[in-house]
């Protein structure tokens, strides 16, 4: 195999049912660059459309971007995709840790996990040996523990694993992959995913693939600049340092929007605040906690009744405070942490309990579907109750496990105006009704919802009209909630998110929240400097909005969707933000379906049906994504 | 003189390894790297220098202490980190 310089130039492809591997070389993949853009290819034409999620035939695909390894600062993230559980199309997750840099050490730029093993088993990858060892004896502990276990079994602390919990061993469709006990990959139920393979874990530890640069010194001075000039002057990195994005997020008097009470107000009380401020979690810390090669260090380990977990972001205080109206810092860390050891996400957990706590407040179930559970919001052990049961699927968590627009369906009795779905996948977001850039970006995003993909943590910061101009070539965004140059603020936010994953870089310390960080200029400069190669900052966009017409193709072959699946819940189309500086706000829908004709001409899409276009696929080079989507009879305009 | 590393301060990043490899090899590993930090199973670090480490005289400084995020490695006369254990050298 042709040597490399930025990848390892290798594929490991594990078929569990068989309990055989194989190796590719990743050169011939090398148009999608690497990370979230190969995976998505790989996904694209490895999976045929009549392979259900949970089928042995979905595959678990793992990727670690070019830049991974190297010393450029987070470049640890891994890419993990796959088909939905829960919408049927892309299932999409990332996560830090150290499992992308082991997994480059060890030889791969990918790994792609097929098939089902006949007994609870996990995979331990040294280098070029694949070990498939028996994790019956694993089975039912947490992901904290889990970890743990096999690195002690294996005798080697420095293992990085990828576990999962409970939640993933019941097939609960949005059971999410923990990397290293406590980081995780959540969006498709990558976790149900493994668990339907019978794959507890998979562990690896990688010593004989040292990542080369093609230009060392312009690479080190390039990045001694980027450090000094950029990264330790960056505001965004100085406040996640002090406290993750707790820090930017709860602050008294900030008057900003956030999702309470499954999302039906958008104003939560400076009293409600107080008592969430950052240092009322301070007393169940162990130390704080950095991803591999992150100088923004913004994670931190936790103590909470005897559970041990890594955490806690603005994503768990939405989902375990505001979004079920708890106000107790305890109780919320250790909602997370349940969530962390049962491996379940955080955001569609929240968005289950929220749902079943607004349908039994308007009356709609009762004691006798809840298992005699009393459920109102404000109550953190009732939430902690739910999270128990989902994970276990035990009685009314059975149904939850399902996902809220299952559970929903099955209820009925009206529940299905509670459920706050887009694509069957729930939203637990703040500023939905405010902010219309982020609006738009979560709900066109190619995951189902979730706010990394299009959504623009910029648009929280009233990015003046001439830095608008400069950075993206767009008109004034500084208003959050006007509609003028969102559809393409979040076009924009889409390519260039697709460009963060594709290197293995970090989106919260980028570009995507600090206008200074990770400039596109920065990363084809360290990306150039690294591989040898000579791309320009708009060739790396390019790549961004290829990935954009391969999942959105993706979506459109497996899971059937088009434009009626890119509108928004009634509930913030009927009901306005409640209180606050964006009191009145709601989204229009007229503006709303302007913003998405905006928004699907910009990528070359068809305003009616809101699928990729002939002319828009060719452009991007993806005249093999026409031919399949021919194939299963769907003709693209 | 040594390099010593205020466990207190180190946040598990790692980069001072990267940037060791580096300094060895031209080529970033963990393999390679004169220091390594061990995760326990209660969160907590543990910290070593091999006696490979040459002090990085090449270089303007050693490359560790230039990376590490957190300033948490300092030259030190006497008293590297080993383990958990301080010893005299």
């Amino acid at each position: 195999m042709k040597t490399l310089c930025g990848w390892t130039g290798k594929i490991l492809f594990i078929d569990l049912s068989e309990g055989t591997t194989r190796v590719e070389p990743t050169e011939k993949y090398l148009p999608f660059i690497g990370g979230r853009g190969i995976n998505q290819w790989l996904l694209f034409n490895l999976l045929e459309k009549d392979v259900e999620a949970l089928h042995p035939r979905n595959v678990i695909i793992l990727g670690a971007g070019p830049m991974v390894g190297t010393l450029v600062p987070t470049a640890s993230r891994l890419s993990l995709d796959y088909k939905n559980a829960i919408t049927g199309g892309v299932g999409s997750g990332n996560c830090g840790g150290r499992f992308a840099a082991e997994m480059k050490y060890a030889g791969y730029d990918h790994m792609v996990i097929i098939g089902k093993a006949a007994k609870p088993t996990y995979i331990y990858i040294q280098d070029d040996r694949v070990n498939f060892r028996d994790a019956s004896d694993i089975w039912r502990q947490g992901t904290w523990e889990t970890d743990n276990v096999i690195k002690h079994k294996e005798k080697d602390m420095s293992i990085s694993t990828l576990t999962i919990g409970t939640g993933g061993e019941n097939l609960v469709k949005f059971a999410c992959i923990i990397g290293d006990g406590g980081r995780a990959a959540a969006y498709g139920g990558g976790g149900a995913i493994m668990g339907s393979k019978n794959l507890k874990a998979i562990a690896i530890r990688g010593r004989s693939s040292p990542i080369k640069v093609a230009r060392p010194v312009e690479f080190m001075d390039r990045l001694r600049k980027f450090k000094r000039d950029i990264f330790e002057k960056s505001r965004a990195v100085r406040i996640h340092r002090e406290g993750g994005t707790l820090g930017a997020y709860l602050l008294p008097g900030e008057n900003r929007p956030h999702g309470v009470k499954n999302l039906s107000e958008a104003f939560w009380s400076n009293d409600s605040i107080k008592n969430m401020a950052r240092d009322k979690f301070d007393e169940f810390l162990v130390r704080r906690h950095s991803c591999f090669n992150c100088p923004t260090y913004c994670s931190a380990i936790y103590k909470v009744r005897d559970i041990i977990c890594e955490g806690i972001q603005a994503n768990s205080f939405r989902a375990f405070g505001t979004n079920v109206d708890v106000k107790c810092a305890e109780d919320v860390l250790y909602a997370h942490a349940l969530c962390n050891s049962y491996g379940l996400d955080c955001d569609q957990t929240s968005a289950a309990v929220a749902w079943a706590i607004d349908c039994y407040e308007k009356g709609i179930i009762d004691e006798r579907d809840t298992d005699g559970l009393k459920l109102r919001f404000g109550d953190g052990s009732c939430v902690a109750e739910l999270i128990t049961k989902i994970a276990f699927r035990e009685g009314f968590g059975d149904i939850l496990a399902e996902g809220v627009y299952e559970a929903s369906k099955i209820v009925g009795r009206g529940s299905e105006e509670l459920a706050m779905c887009v694509k069957k996948n729930s939203i637990m977001e703040a500023a939905m009704r405010s902010h219309k850039a982020w609006a738009l970006g979560i709900v066109t995003s190619t995951k189902g919802t979730g706010h990394l993909r299009g959504a623009p943590g910029l648009e929280f910061q009233k990015v003046p009209p001439k830095i608008s101009k400069k950075s993206f070539n767009i008109g004034d965004i500084s208003n959050p909630t006007s509609y003028e140059n969102k559809a393409a603020f979040v076009v924009w936010q889409e390519r260039y998110k697709g460009v963060i994953d594709i290197m293995g870089i970090c989106a919260l310390t980028s570009m995507w929240m600090d206008i200074t960080l990770f400039v596109p200029e920065d990363v084809a400069g360290l990306f150039n400097d690294i591989t040898g190669k000579n791309y320009s900052p708009e060739e790396l966009l390019n790549a961004g909005e290829a990935l954009q017409n391969i999942e959105r193709s993706f979506n459109v072959l497996h899971a059937g969707f088009g434009r009626s699946d890119d509108m928004p819940p009634r509930k913030f189309t009927a009901i306005p933000v409640n209180e606050g500086k964006f009191k009145g706000e709601k989204l229009d829908i007229d503006k709303w379906n302007q913003m998405l004709d905006e928004y699907y001409e910009l990528h070359g899409w068809d305003r009616v049906t809101g699928w990729p276009t002939k002319k828009g696929l060719l452009r991007c080079g993806l005249d093999v994504v026409i031919d399949k989507l021919a194939k299963n009879g769907i003709i693209l305009s | 003189m040594r390099i010593s590393v205020e466990e207190e301060n180190c946040k598990g990043c790692l980069a001072c390894e990267l940037a060791c490899s580096f300094h060895h090899t031209k080529e970033f590993s963990l393999e390679d790297a004169s220091m390594r930090i061990f995760f326990d199973s209660e969160g907590g670090l543990n910290i070593a220098i091999l006696p490979t480490c040459d002090l990085c005289l090449d270089e303007r400084l050693p490359l560790c202490i230039e990376f590490c995020p957190a300033r948490a490695i300092k030259l030190s006369k006497t008293n590297p980190y080993f383990g958990d254990k301080e010893k005299a050298v």
